[in-house]
């Protein structure tokens, strides 16, 4: 068995040096500062021109040249495909009807300026109100509690602890577990609630001894204790990078000039981690409001036809219709604007005492 | 235990002070040890951070656990109410039925893994590649239009991706991509969501160190591929995985740009699968088919959890 290990191994080295033999004039002949060739090419082909002509400009040019050079690709991207997408979604929303015939396409009428569908949404539809305001209080729920479980897991994390490095991972996998279909499946299942809870035996202590409000607040954030430690994956990530950056001499000066922990952390630890928290904050909205657990998305959901056939006249005409859908859906983006907004706000006049 | 209270009982006082104090040091010892960031000896002081920590531990790892037990879980209880976690009786039954559905279809299983692995695999590289260029150009580099772009893309992210089916079908259309395995990889390289985290651990990067290599007389793309990429593994490591998740897992793209059978993916083969047999087999089916898919995940992750979980380190730069 021995031998044979070795006789790989040794024929491994010899192809690598075969290997190096060949690359080495190769790299030699690239890592020239003036390469004859790359010469020729670039003055038979004009580029050089382009270079002494590039190297003339102020420098303001320069560098903005080079950052579009940089986002090229991406930009390509977003006019080609992006833009038209988003264009087409407003102007779908913002239509009487968007339809499908055979041999003619997609067909649109109604005027702009009209505002059909959302006309629709505020005054014909008041299930589908309460459902938006559901969602809003949905999100402007989960929100803060992902962000401060991300931060209270990052901060035990971070600390000195056997196995530590388990732990982060296990935290981690819920990240590439999660998708739309999945938690579905969870949901059906009565997965995404510790068991305790949804016998009602920690609601029904809560709403006797606490007042409503309150009471139920905390009732739907037990509800929802596994999907917000799902959705924190990434957050404690953020969380971590930010907390592995901070310096420790900072820790050990305030603790010589007798600061407890709870002092380093709210005098410390918090302010660094601020511009972090808008970070999470704006990603924990998106994803969580993409997600099609939530009462806006199934009505997209079910009425543009989520079989899949794009020719679904059939959804159309039983359901809302896809202009509703994509009201709807600017709807959430709506939403997911006033969550930001409001959280970032928030932080930015709790976190005014730190500067 | 008894040679040591008797020795304890005979020992004069300095001896008593002395033992006293080996006692401290060596709790001492292993309280404190020294800068290393992942102690190998559990102390009680770490008692009470594991207090908090496993309980939530316990519940993160409730679904995991559900989805590997649900695919060992024979047809009666699939449909127990309330649902087990652990099954009490394990069977391949389902892994069974899957295959065998499998050996009945026209176009061969490893056609359809073929397209899922190339799709999947170009996604992330390339998705990676767009994205760390666009997020390295809005983090470190200065123009006009910058701020206009990234509002833009946040615009991106917002949008509930079920609603822009339609416009995104008409889109893949006119540039005529339906029908080819780019079907499968162009919708998907827009990840706004991979720009926005890389753009945010660029930040995190110091400007310093940008500075250091500029003087240093590198240029911007060396910066970005030296300097840059290193530092945001991380950031690189979850995009690269919420990429992969995002492909893999995708049926849409099968169900809705491609017509042809052997252009289309796993998840839609197993879906396919599923649909054609009754609803009740079909549970043991897609539970055993979720398995397999979800086995890839772990692969991934696994391959990449070194680089995920070592954030940022900021060595030299104080």
């Amino acid at each position: 068995m021995k031998k044979i290990i070795n006789n790989i191994v040794s024929i491994l080295l010899k192809v690598k040096l075969f290997l190096v033999k060949i690359w080495t004039p190769i790299k030699t002949f690239f890592k020239k500062k003036v390469n004859p060739i790359i010469l020729i090419i670039l003055k038979y082909t004009g580029l050089l021109w382009v270079k002494k002509q590039l190297n003339r400009l102020p420098n303001k040019i320069k560098k903005a040249i080079y950052g579009i050079l940089f986002i090229l690709p991406w930009l390509i991207g977003m006019i080609a495909i992006g833009i038209p997408i988003l264009a087409k979604s407003i102007r779908m929303a913002l239509s009487d009807k968007y339809y499908y015939i055979v041999n003619q396409g997609w067909q649109i009428t109604g005027n702009w300026y009209d505002f059909t569908q959302f006309k629709r949404i505020f005054s014909d539809e008041p299930y589908h109100l309460t459902q938006i305001l559901d969602t809003l209080k949905d999100v402007s729920l989960v929100v803060p509690l992902v962000v401060i479980f991300a931060l209270i897991l990052a901060l035990m994390l971070n600390q000195k602890l056997k196995g530590r490095a388990i732990f982060r991972t296990i935290f981690f996998i819920p990240v590439i577990l999660l998708s739309g279909n999945m938690l579905a499946n969870f949901q059906s299942n009565g997965l995404l609630t510790v068991p305790a809870i949804a016998n009602g035996t920690i609601t029904s202590f809560l709403t006797d001894y606490f007042p409503a409000i309150f009471s139920e607040i905390v009732a739907q954030a037990f509800e929802k204790i596994v999907l917000i430690l799902w959705l924190s994956g990434v957050q404690i990530l953020i969380f971590l990078a930010g907390l592995q950056k901070m310096d420790a001499s900072t820790y050990e000066a305030a603790e010589i000039d007798g600061a407890s922990m709870w002092e380093l952390f709210w005098k410390i630890t918090l302010p660094a981690l601020i511009p972090l928290m808008y970070i999470n904050i704006i990603y924990t909205t998106i994803v969580y409001s993409n997600l099609s657990n939530n009462a806006i998305v199934s009505i997209i959901n079910s009425s543009s036809d989520a079989s899949g056939s794009l020719a679904g006249t059939l959804a159309d005409e039983v359901n809302y219709g896809r202009a509703y859908s994509a009201a709807l859906s600017w709807i959430l983006f709506a939403i997911e604007l006033t969550v930001i907004g409001g959280y970032t706000l928030v932080i930015k006049l709790a976190s005014r005492r730190y500067e | 235990m008894m040679k040591l209270l008797h020795k304890k009982k005979n020992m004069t006082k300095t001896e008593k002070a002395m033992f006293k104090y080996k006692k401290m040091r060596k709790n001492r010892k292993s309280k404190f040890q020294g800068t290393m960031i992942n102690p190998s000896r559990f102390h009680v002081s770490q008692l009470k951070f594991l207090l908090i920590l496993i309980p939530f531990l316990i519940v993160t790892l409730l679904p995991l656990i559900y989805i590997i037990s649900h695919a060992f879980k024979p047809l009666d209880e699939l449909y127990a109410y309330p649902p087990r976690i652990f099954a009490s009786r394990i069977t391949f039954d389902n892994f069974q039925n899957l295959f065998l559905a499998a050996s009945q279809t026209g176009v061969h299983f490893a056609r359809y893994l073929f397209n899922s692995i190339i799709s999947s695999a170009s996604v992330i590289f390339l998705s990676i590649l767009i994205g760390s260029l666009a997020a390295y150009s809005f983090s470190f580099l200065k123009y006009r239009v910058k701020k206009t772009l990234f509002t833009l893309n946040q615009i991106a992210i917002m949008i509930v991706p079920v609603a822009i089916s339609v416009p995104r079908f008409i889109v893949m259309n006119s540039l005529g991509i339906t029908n080819t395995i780019f079907a499968h990889i162009i919708p998907l390289l827009a990840m706004p969501v991979g720009v926005f985290l890389m753009k945010q651990f660029m930040d995190q990067v110091p400007r310093e160190l940008y500075e250091a290599s500029v003087i240093d007389g590198a240029n911007k793309w060396q910066i970005y591929l030296k300097v840059v990429m290193p530092l945001v593994k991380p950031a690189l490591a979850t995009v690269a995985i919420l990429a992969f998740q995002n492909s893999w897992n995708n049926i849409e793209t099968s169900d809705l740009y491609v017509n042809s059978e052997a252009l289309k993916t796993l998840p839609y083969y197993f879906s396919t699968l599923t649909m054609g047999t009754s609803a009740i087999a079909a549970q043991g089916m897609s539970a055993a088919a979720s398995l397999i898919m979800f086995l890839p995940n772990i692969l991934l992750f696994i391959i990449l959890q070194n680089s995920v979980m070592n954030t940022m380190a900021y060595s030299g730069i104080k």
